[in-house]
């Protein structure tokens, strides 16, 4: 046969593209001039959070698919994409994605302003505390557990004096009973102060009382436990004191561990 | 004749209201505190607290004891035969319900298994176990029941109305008094908070010592919590309080303090302390 002069004659010539390969260079051209030149990311591919998108729902899935993630669709072309966005249940989704972002941001917004409300009522209290300067009447005592034989202290602090300023106090204020804290050094200014430990007895109008304590750990009694009518601001002020308001009469007490003991134990 | 005092006035009032319902008797407790020294003859406020005794009931204290009667409803009591715990199962609710009945019927039989087997099963009917109170509870009910002689209850409609209403009002009371319960614990909290925790005077300083023998008893916080009147804790009698002694020393300081400010200085003229020395 003579093939010179023939169609596909030249030696490393690829030849003419067939007809299905044709199509399939159309119909890309088509797509990519419907969808203005958008580059639509994969759906296992990063995400660049720079790129502000018109279509931010349409992916393209691992088979090259494209894919509406609000809506869980898949599509076979760009028209049928197009045809999607504009249609009924695309919008719908859409509104309800609104409706749930709105809810979860009135929830946060609910909690922060509890908080403000609370934080507005510590700084009115806080400006309307008073401190007649007075030091009230303070009597320690070195007391052994009978039950575990630890070693403990108890205090008696006497409110009594200064009577006739307490009247002058509203009846809410004048029920809360004295506060205990223990405060560690380091929460102080002064930096002599920083290896020690204090408990500090709060009762409005009088001065606060600070006793220093030795380094070793507080034992909280284990009986209280069963005792539920009993309750104060932490555990320290539940099991370790006792207000009594007529007298104007306040008592703590706590034990240590014995870290010698334990020392000389082992 | 009226103490100045008004802690001491409101004391008085209350240790007098509180006589009166526990009896005379109780004075003789109360003497041995010194805050209640006015129950003494020699004690000048003796004749104050007296009055206050011999008037049977002021108009004053009346209303007092009605706001009281109101305030404090008494509780109804609690239904017999609908009230038990839920959380127990069915075979081991069964099995309680059973021993109740026989035990309700003669204690001897129940007894006498439990001495011989000594069975895991029937632990309930120790007072130590958490169930007891259950198995209580329904022995309470088959008693009942068995006494029942076949009357008739009557109760009229008003009577029925009435235990209604109270068990309401008890209700209502209960509320309100969970609500003031709730108000004081959120103060408290506020306060707590709002307090500057780093500003104080330190009064005294706590250490361990050696000798462990020297101790003495240690508070009971439950029983003072229990009791309403308190019958004098001896602990604290014998110590000084320690703001005292800083008192004296303060004043030692501030005495020493007057004295250097106080001295007259003798001024010298320039040289003089050189010219005495250099004519040695």
């Amino acid at each position: 046969m003579n093939y010179l002069e023939g169609v596909g004659s030249k030696k490393g010539g690829g030849g003419i593209a067939s007809e299905s390969q044709f199509n399939l260079q159309r119909r890309k051209e088509v797509e990519s001039l419907l969808s203005k030149g958008e580059n639509v990311p994969y759906t296992f591919q990063d995400e660049k959070d720079d790129q502000v998108r018109s279509n931010p729902y349409i992916y393209k899935n691992h088979s090259g698919k494209l894919v509406c993630k609000l809506c869980n669709t898949m599509h076979m072309s760009w028209s049928s994409v197009e045809r999607h966005l504009g249609g009924k249940k695309h919008g719908l989704n859409v509104l309800r994605r609104g409706i749930s972002i709105e809810k979860s941001s009135l929830g946060r917004e609910g909690q922060t302003t509890h908080d403000f409300r609370q934080q507005q009522k510590i700084i009115e209290a806080k400006q309307s505390l008073k401190n007649n300067g007075t030091i009230p009447v303070c009597k320690i005592a070195t007391v052994k557990n009978p039950k575990n034989g630890s070693v403990g202290l108890a205090i008696q602090v006497n409110y009594s004096s200064e009577v006739k300023e307490n009247s002058v106090d509203s009846d809410d204020k004048a029920k809360v009973p004295p506060l205990i804290r223990i405060v560690s050094g380091l929460e102080l200014s002064d930096t002599k102060q920083k290896g020690k430990k204090f408990l500090v007895i709060a009762y409005e109008p009088f001065e606060n009382i600070a006793i220093e304590l030795p380094p070793n750990e507080i034992l909280f009694s284990e009986n209280n436990d069963m005792d539920n009518n009993n309750d104060g601001v932490d555990e320290l002020n539940k099991k370790c004191t006792f207000w009594d308001a007529i007298s104007k009469l306040y008592y703590v007490q706590f034990f240590f561990k014995q870290a010698e003991q334990e020392q000389a134990d082992v | 004749m009226e103490p100045e005092d008004t802690q001491l006035k409101e004391d008085i009032k209350t240790t007098v209201n509180y006589i009166k319902q526990h009896g005379v008797e109780f004075e003789n407790k109360l003497l041995e505190d010194e805050r209640f020294s006015f129950i003494k003859k020699d004690d000048p406020l003796h004749e104050y607290y007296t009055k206050l005794m011999n008037e049977p009931t002021d108009t004053v204290s009346g209303e007092d004891n009605d706001r009281k009667s109101e305030r404090e409803i008494a509780r109804p009591p609690d239904f017999l035969f609908s009230q038990y715990d839920t959380g127990i199962s069915r075979r081991d609710m069964e099995v309680i319900k059973l021993t109740a009945r026989y035990y309700a019927k003669d204690k001897s039989i129940v007894e006498q298994m439990i001495s011989k087997d000594g069975e895991a099963r029937l632990n309930f009917m120790n007072s130590s176990h958490p169930l007891h109170k259950t198995f209580t509870d329904f022995v309470a009910q088959y008693k009942r029941v068995y006494s029942f002689t076949g009357q008739e209850i009557k109760k009229s409609k008003r009577t029925i109305l009435d235990n209604c209403f109270e068990r309401t009002q008890y209700w209502e009371f209960e509320k309100d008094k969970d609500r003031e319960h709730d108000k004081l614990v959120e103060l408290c909290k506020i306060q707590f908070a709002a307090i500057p925790w780093d500003k104080f005077t330190q009064v005294a300083k706590f250490s361990i010592p050696e000798d462990t023998e020297i101790f003495e008893g240690s508070l009971d916080l439950e029983q003072m919590r229990l009791r309403r009147v308190q019958t004098g804790i001896k602990l604290f009698d014998s110590i000084k309080p320690t703001n005292e002694e800083e008192k004296i020393v303060s004043d030692q300081g501030k005495q020493k303090g007057g004295d250097s400010k106080g001295k007259k200085r003798k001024i010298r003229a320039v040289g003089e302390t050189r010219l005495k020395k250099s004519k040695k």
